[in-house]
């Protein structure tokens, strides 16, 4: 057992560049530098109307941006109050996602939402918060990619729909860590806010509300019995005083089940 | 050179070694001069957003941060797939501390490092490896200092907290195992 300190003493050790003073980098002269930013700067202009911290945003493949405004649609149902309904894309510019179910609070029903039969291992969820009081809060879509490895479970938790490129965003955002113990599934958040700085994208400014959102709720166990799982978020988000808006602390509860109905696919 | 680009050259010669440094130390050598590149591409496009002084530092620690994030987006598939080779014990070979270290405290510690998600991951590289201040966090992270500060505690636990549980677990990884590093 080590402590805190001892911890960062040691990544400190570790540091992959320990000394900056003896660091030797190829230095490009500055006004050649210049030039060649000039240059490439023109270039990204042509292609990138969307210049921010992300260069690479506006190349990004269009699915991206596609999925993000699914998604965009689909918090901005669920979470009602905490974004302009006038910053939502219109629904025909979108990839055609599932209407969340709403879920009573007392007895929460599966939900399907038309995850694909073939992708086993792949479990499909609704979700909703609710504050102290058992008051229904939001209510996200989320998925949990489970895959077997000698026993233990490794998963990724989305709140997007069955698409690969939705698939992609969720995994950069939400990592999990999945253990199973008997009938009993304990999944671990890390938190990760993989797009925290995307700001110059609206579709993905409400991905992240959402994110963040579940953070809020910032639960460090979730516990899956006969198919309930029940998240107990006990502490405030650190990241974003926005959060604080979404109430804390708050119980998430919700069903979760392996989707298994081909006709439930979407088109 | 007009006064921007002269402001710019001044930035760039203060702080392209540290920049270089931070994408080094995310990225590796293969990647640092393309990512650092992208850094002072933004800084030159967004020069009059640049704070002035030593905020200028953590303020291009954030964009390169957005750089990195990128990269890391566009190998996603890949990471998933070292995500799976970690659980079966295999560390991913590209890792660029994992080529520098061969203690087994420090591949411990880093392996500890790269079970956090990446938000803490960031904290703790900006506060241990380019010793940024709160107030410097705070800027880097784009949060308040408060903030930066519970995110710094908490990550600092949870890599405690990590690199216990891989103890607890018989971490044992030997520099073979790891791809052939040198």
């Amino acid at each position: 057992m080590i402590t805190e300190r001892e911890a960062v003493a040691l990544m400190s050790e570790a540091n992959p560049v320990p000394d900056l003073h003896a660091y030797d980098v190829a230095h490009v002269e500055v006004t050649t530098y210049l030039k060649t930013l000039e240059q490439r700067g023109d270039e990204m202009i042509q292609t990138d109307t969307k210049t921010d911290v992300r260069p690479e945003r506006g190349r990004r493949k269009w699915w991206i941006a596609a999925a993000a405004a699914a998604i965009a649609v689909v918090i901005a149902i669920g979470l009602g109050t905490a974004n302009d309904a006038d910053e939502v894309p219109p629904a025909d510019d979108v990839l055609p996602v599932p209407t969340p179910t709403t879920v009573p609070t007392d007895d929460l029903p599966v939900t399907n939402t038309g995850f694909p039969a073939d992708l086993t291992g792949f479990y499909a969820g609704s979700a909703i918060y609710e504050e102290e009081d058992g008051s229904p809060h939001d209510r996200l879509l989320w998925v949990l990619e489970l895959s077997d490895d000698n026993g233990a479970l490794t998963g990724y938790l989305s709140h997007a729909e069955a698409r690969s490129a939705s698939f992609d965003l969720g995994r950069d955002l939400m990592p999990v860590e999945v253990e199973r113990t008997g009938d009993t599934i304990s999944v671990r958040w890390d938190e990760s806010v993989g797009a925290r700085e995307d700001t110059t994208v609206m579709q993905c400014d409400v991905t992240e509300i959402s994110f963040t959102a579940a953070i809020a709720q910032n639960p460090d166990r979730i516990e899956i019995t006969d198919g309930r799982w029940i998240v107990t978020g006990d502490e405030p988000s650190p990241f974003d005083e926005t959060c604080h808006n979404h109430g804390i602390p708050i119980f998430v509860r919700g069903v979760l089940r392996q989707t298994d109905n081909p006709a439930a696919a979407p088109e | 050179m007009s006064s921007q680009d002269d402001r710019f050259a001044e930035i760039y010669r203060s702080f392209y070694r540290h920049v270089h440094a931070y994408c080094r130390r995310r990225t590796g050598p293969d990647r640092a001069d393309d990512a650092a590149a992208e850094a002072f591409l933004v800084a030159w496009r967004k020069i009059d957003l640049v704070p002035y002084g030593d905020e200028a530092l953590p303020w291009l620690y954030r964009v390169a941060y957005g750089v990195v994030a990128n990269l890391w987006r566009t190998t996603s598939r890949q990471k998933r797939l070292d995500r799976k080779l970690m659980a079966l014990g295999v560390e991913p070979a590209d890792v660029p501390e994992v080529v520098i270290v061969s203690r087994q405290e420090a591949q411990q510690i880093l392996t500890a490092l790269a079970r956090l998600g990446p938000d803490d991951q960031e904290v703790l590289r900006l506060s241990i490896w380019e010793e940024l201040s709160s107030d410097e966090l705070a800027i880097a992270l784009d949060v308040t200092s408060a903030a930066a500060r519970q995110r710094l505690a908490r990550a600092r636990r949870r890599l405690a907290d990590s690199y216990n549980y891989l103890e607890s677990k018989g971490f044992k990884l030997s520099v073979a195992q790891r791809g052939g590093t040198s």
